[in-house]
């Protein structure tokens, strides 16, 4: 495996200090995968945004509950996996933030924010119960030179 | 987050750097923004110059923060978001329900009127 691709798991309990735990081991990986300061600070927002989500709306904050946080550095791509395990929801139902009868609502806009930091969102149900989001961003064009060994396997 | 509140005569400007965030971030504000509404200061000032970046708890704390304002025959006005933070602003059209001004003057006008 070349050095700049990697799987990392992290597995942390449903509380809010682990937010920032998450936050950074998504925005080092960013680092290793190439991403610049812009880039770093999306990658650990919209994963904050989506372990928020995981903590307080799968597990109320249920520190026996753990998310799951798997960051995959892939050749073209740097992948994010949010696991709980909640009771899973319909994204479908989710009331869109931005219509004017819902912005004085005080939550329901994380998911708005992540889709906006990444190129990809996949939200599906596991099978093994919870739900998994998905998101990916495309790496940067010269990522694969940023330690000089480009071609090195 | 760092937070600091001027008081530019019957106004609070309350300035926030650094990031807001759910939990401490919140709770900070969220508390120091009670005390002037405690004081009967409802018509007040969000100076986001050094804010760098807000989540959507932060997002739903300014939000509540302005209705509570807002009920009370006051306001809350926003000064100064840069880069990142004024993006979601627009991107979360909460810059159609709260004013949002370019520096602390100016917000403190419009939160007089």
């Amino acid at each position: 495996m070349r050095d700049d691709q990697a799987q990392i798991t992290v597995q942390v309990p449903s509380a809010i200090p682990y937010l920032d735990l998450l936050q950074n081991v998504a925005e080092e990986a960013a680092q290793i995968a190439g991403f610049g300061d812009d880039g770093k600070m999306d990658v650990g927002l919209a994963v904050r945004e989506g372990s928020i989500n995981a903590m307080k709306h799968a597990h109320r904050f249920d520190p026996d509950r753990t998310v799951t946080l798997v960051m995959r550095i892939a050749p073209d791509v740097l992948e994010m996996s949010i696991l709980d395990q909640g009771p899973g929801f319909d994204p479908s139902n989710l009331p869109d933030p931005t219509l004017t009868e819902n912005l004085w609502n005080t939550s329901g806009r994380g998911l708005l924010l992540i889709r906006s930091l990444v190129d990809g969102l996949d939200l599906q149900r596991r099978p093994t119960g919870g739900m998994e989001l998905v998101l990916t961003k495309r790496r940067p064009a010269n990522a694969g030179t940023a330690t000089g060994r480009e071609g090195e396997l | 987050m760092t937070l600091r509140i001027e008081h530019v005569g019957d106004v609070p400007v309350v300035r926030l750097s650094g990031s807001l965030a759910v939990g401490a971030d919140c709770q900070a504000l969220s508390g120091a923004v009670e005390e002037e509404f405690a004081a009967g200061r409802y018509r007040l000032v969000l100076d986001l110059d050094g804010l760098q970046f807000v989540d959507s708890a932060g997002l739903g704390q300014i939000v509540a923060l302005r209705r509570s304002a807002v009920d009370a025959g006051g306001g809350l006005v926003l000064a100064g978001p840069r880069g990142k933070v004024r993006d979601i602003l627009q991107l979360t059209r909460l810059d159609q329900l709260i004013p949002v001004r370019a520096g602390v003057a100016e917000a403190i006008e419009s939160v007089r009127s």
